[in-house]
């Protein structure tokens, strides 16, 4: 437990001291500030954090391979990935530990986005436990990006092609439903239990439901799998 | 034979393959226990609905009638089940079903029974039967027992098909957005099947009122499905033309007529409300109605000038009234659900006597203290209150009156009981239209109830299906300078600033 504390902390810090995650922080707020000022002055003002969730979901899903693509691919191009195998910290902790430290930098994002609802309770009266589960709607959403991210960069070493294939994934993902819509029968309903977008949706109604919540917390632990079966593969 | 096993064996000895075919199988897995455990939630679903006028949850009007079924109503639904609208219906059915033993419902796949799919002769799939008393033909959804057969042969067989259509309808703004409505659908048939009439609504037409064949923002298309839906039959009448209000009139609804009736109609009008009949005024401020006199009947005194109210959230022209106790308003009032009003005129008595006649006239919605009748808007400038000219508030905006008429013995020796003219008038017509209903949720309750009320439908007095109330923002332009500040500027600038700071930190090192 504490080696993942201690690489989760040394992967927020690595966050911290790049410029990464402050261009990603700049982008994200810009568009959502600029997008909320426009949505709840002029064109909706009404006290729905739905409008402005919508849209931090579908930016953070463009910015998630980003925030994610050096996690691993970075390790494993300077050669430090060596270092970690060789050290009595055992790959899951590894996972996890940058799992963490990327979840983490995740809550930093979200703490910060919580301008949106402080704004609408002042302005507003908005519904406050309908605001809260689309807020954990955000919350479960990201971390599934994060792990989906995670795994990529577990499968390449350059850090450009960890992002293509984490953005590949996410976008798989998203449009789900679609895909599912031109296959029919079993499989084509099978394809739709898989699509992110459309477990959102309750969250989005102010609606939390246990298969919802239970998908992206499957999802997440999936992909968190996967990576340290990659690892293990390559250490050995 | 031995060569391919052998090679077999080697591929499976390989490390590669060994790690990928585990991590394909964990991935395989997973995905199936997501399907799985999305399955069996779907037919137990764990869900919490949070929103605050409990939206994607049973309305109270719709457990009420549930509950108080008096006879058996079963619901056959055919279904393809592997579609999401199969979910959703067999959802709307168990929740139904968890609010009386006496609602029974099946869910029947149609590519599974084709047999039971065609004894009920239904065309299409996502079709639900609802029923009651014992079908004559044996299509009955499930086997009686002997005893319930025998006691549900003295009860008429009833039939109704709710579609897929009614179920799932389009967004009238949004003709691509597919909203579910069955639970209205539901309700709908289950009235249809248990009250022994349908009544009929008729709206005057010919003087310019709201229609209800008109979609747009100020038509009353919204209205005449939520009425629909309370299994109301909806006509249209023109009381010049017919010289009288209809015999089969259960409830004449005038809303919002532009020019005036005629003093024949509105003694037309008069004649039909002296006989025990039931009416729904809705007036608009500043403009003759020709109903005056026939109001003055009932002692009802239509004040001038447009209602602002300064306490309303909104503008004042948009009052958001308070509830008076009455068992149209009781429900709305006991879950502080907003109304508004726009566009009103004030209500007041004429302090005449009625004696010996009996009448009884209750306010229903009234203004704040600081509500008060304006005389005259001018463009531009802040009406302000003057004495002698405006009429102060608090002002009644919508009242029901009342009458116990006895029937002439001569004319009607044989049924020579009293009846009850009931009517609801209120000093606003915009407040019914597809515009308003859509945006304030206790605009429909409160019409919906008044029609309840009057032709004594007591038990569907309450609050209907919810949709998402749009709570507004207070924006001032001060406000939204503030807004901007923080949003677009200040948080961006702190974390660009926040980067430029570490980066020259670390160079400075």
């Amino acid at each position: 437990m504490n080696a993942i504390w201690s690489i989760s902390k040394r992967e927020l810090r690595n966050y911290f001291v790049s410029p990464i995650a402050y261009i990603i922080l700049a982008v994200f707020f810009i568009i959502c500030g600029l997008f909320g000022y426009i949505v709840y002055v002029a064109k909706a003002p009404y006290a729905q954090l739905v409008y402005i969730m919508s849209l931090m979901t579908s930016i953070f899903m463009f910015l998630s391979p980003m925030l994610t693509m050096r996690l691993l691919s970075e390790e494993k191009k300077q050669g430090t990935m060596e270092m970690l195998y060789t050290s009595p910290i055992t790959v899951a902790e590894i996972v996890l530990g940058k799992y963490l430290g990327a979840l983490l930098f995740f809550g930093v994002l979200f703490f910060i986005s919580l301008e949106f609802p402080v704004f609408l309770m002042i302005y507003g009266k908005p519904d406050l436990p309908a605001m809260l589960a689309s807020m954990l709607g955000f919350l479960l959403v990201g971390g599934t990006l994060i792990a989906m991210g995670l795994f990529a960069s577990s499968l390449a070493e350059s850090q450009i092609v960890s992002a293509i294939i984490g953005f590949a994934l996410v976008i798989v993902f998203w449009i789900m439903e679609f895909f599912s819509s031109a296959v029919s029968g079993s499989v084509g309903n099978w394809l739709a239990t898989l699509s992110l977008s459309k477990h959102l949706e309750s969250f989005n109604k102010g609606v939390l439901d246990g298969g919802d919540i239970f998908f992206f917390l499957a999802m997440s632990f999936m992909f968190v799998f996967l990576t340290i079966r990659r690892l293990d593969w390559k250490r050995w | 034979m031995k060569k391919i096993m052998d090679a077999l064996k080697n591929i499976m000895q390989n490390r590669n393959v060994r790690f990928g075919a585990s991590a394909v199988l964990m991935t395989l897995a997973t995905l199936c226990i997501i399907w799985f455990a999305q399955k069996i939630l779907s037919d137990r679903p764990l869900r919490v609905d949070l929103t605050e006028n409990k939206v994607y949850s049973l309305s109270d009007q719709t457990k009420k009638v549930i509950k108080e079924l008096k006879t058996e109503v079963k619901a056959t639904a055919f279904v393809r089940k592997l579609g999401s609208e199969a979910k959703y219906i067999e959802y709307m059915l168990t929740e139904l079903g968890r609010y009386s033993p006496k609602f029974k419902f099946e869910i029947i796949d149609i590519d599974v029974d084709q047999v039971k799919w065609q004894k009920y002769m239904i065309g299409e799939a996502n079709t639900v039967v609802f029923e009651t008393g014992e079908n004559p033909a044996g299509a009955s959804a499930e086997p009686q027992k002997e005893k319930k057969a025998a006691a549900a042969k003295s009860l008429p067989y009833k039939r109704k098909d709710v579609k897929q259509q009614d179920i799932f309808q389009s967004d009238p703004y949004n003709p691509q957005k597919i909203e579910p409505k069955g639970e209205q659908a539901f309700i709908n048939a289950v009235y249809s099947l248990t009250e022994d009439k349908q009544r009929i609504v008729y709206f005057t037409e010919g003087h310019r009122e709201l229609s209800i064949g008109q979609g747009d923002r100020n038509g009353l298309t919204e209205l005449a499905n939520y009425l629909k839906t309370e299994n109301y039959y909806i006509k249209t009448v023109k009381i010049s033309t017919e010289g009288m209000v209809p015999e089969d009139c259960d409830l004449l609804v005038v809303a919002g007529p532009l020019n005036p009736f005629f003093d024949k109609e509105a003694e037309a009008v008069k004649n039909y409300l002296k006989n025990g009949g039931k009416a729904f005024f809705m007036l608009n401020p500043d403009l003759p109605c020709g109903l005056e006199k026939t109001l003055e009947y009932w002692n009802i005194k239509l004040e001038k000038g447009v209602v602002l109210d300064k306490r309303s959230f909104f503008q004042p022209i948009l009052p958001i009234p308070s509830y008076k106790i009455h068992p149209i308003t009781s429900p709305l009032d006991k879950d502080q659900v907003p109304l508004i009003l726009p566009y009103s005129r004030g209500i007041s008595d004429l302090k005449a006597k009625l004696d010996p006649r009996v009448v009884s006239r209750d306010d229903l919605l009234m203004t704040s203290e600081s509500g008060w009748a304006a005389a005259e808007i001018k463009n531009g400038e802040k009406p302000v209150f003057k004495e002698g000219r405006d009429v102060k508030g608090p002002l009644a905006l919508a009242v029901a009156v009342s009458e116990f008429v006895k029937a002439d013995p001569k004319k009607t020796p044989a049924s020579a009981e009293s009846k009850e003219t009931q009517f609801v008038l209120v000093g606003s017509s915009f407040f019914i239209s597809n515009q308003w209903l859509t945006q304030s949720r206790g605009n429909l309750d409160f019409f919906i109830n008044s029609v309840n009320w009057m032709l004594k439908q007591e038990n569907k007095i309450s609050i209907r299906p919810a949709s998402d109330d749009l709570k507004r923002l207070e924006i001032t332009p001060l406000r939204a300078n503030i807004m901007f500040l923080v949003l677009v500027v200040l948080v961006p600038l702190a974390v660009i600033g926040s980067g430029i700071f570490v980066w020259l930190k670390r160079r400075a090192k």
